[in-house]
């Protein structure tokens, strides 16, 4: 009675698939956020390669960790979900929110970091141009969290109702109690017109009490 | 064989700051430093 059925436990392949998506994605997340900072150290563009003189060449290492992390992301980012909707339905959901609200919020920081917090040397004041998509890029991070938040919120109101529903249907139970309680003041008139004996009326009162019991 | 969930939400909160260190340490690397 009562506290509903929980789930079983997962399978140790489902949790470790997750574990190695949930990290390998936060990996790649963290790789392309720290090659989009090295490139805004030098400016926020450049170019390597080519026939042409580059005016300013990329920091090392930074078209790997941008390639790497970016298809990182989409790899492991499907190994998480694959292996989260096994473990459990909000498993899947977190790993949704750890790429898209992740990379959108880290790389969001970058411009808002040297927009505001840290502009660069030549720039006297906020640079507009890394400000505004540092908001949108937050506003982008921020809006799934609120959304599964506002979701996860309405769906355990919507839950709690048909639950109550199957438990309680209207009229039923408290029917059945009062019948149950009629059957008591029954077997009382008869016990005061010395119709049971005393041990029958025992058993039967008893026996309507634990069924009383059984059902509260 | 099945892993107690208390247990899973450790498991991914350690994999998750895991990551975080493999990707800097990836990327210091990468870059040479």
């Amino acid at each position: 009675m009562g506290f509903g059925a929980r789930r079983p436990d997962p399978g140790l392949g489902a949790v470790l698939g997750l574990a190695i998506g949930l990290g390998g994605l936060t990996m790649c997340v963290t790789l392309v956020f720290h090659a989009m900072r090295a490139v805004m150290d030098v400016g926020g563009f450049c170019v390597d390669g080519g026939p042409f003189v580059s005016a300013q060449s990329c920091p090392d290492g930074t078209a790997p960790a941008m390639m790497l992390g970016i298809f990182g992301v989409v790899l492991f980012g499907g190994i998480a979900m694959a292996c989260g909707s096994r473990v459990g339905a909000r498993w899947a959901i977190a790993a949704v929110l750890v790429g898209w609200s992740g990379l959108f919020g880290a790389l969001g920081w970058n411009f808002l970091d040297h927009g505001i917090i840290n502009p660069p040397p030549e720039a006297d004041e906020i640079v507009r141009g890394w400000l505004i998509p540092g908001i949108l890029f937050e506003l982008m991070a921020l809006t799934p969290i609120v959304i599964v938040a506002v979701a996860m919120r309405a769906g355990f109101t919507a839950g709690a109702t048909p639950a109550q529903a199957t438990a309680r249907p209207p009229g039923g139970p408290p029917q059945r109690g009062q019948a149950l309680l009629d059957r008591l003041e029954r077997l009382a008139d008869m016990r005061d017109r010395g119709l049971p004996t005393p041990e029958d009326f025992e058993t039967a009162k008893a026996s309507i009490i634990a069924e009383l019991e059984a059902r509260s | 064989m099945t892993v107690p969930r208390p247990l899973v939400t450790v498991i991914m909160v350690a994999a998750i700051i895991l990551g975080v260190i493999a990707g800097s340490r990836l990327f210091l690397v990468l870059s040479g430093g």
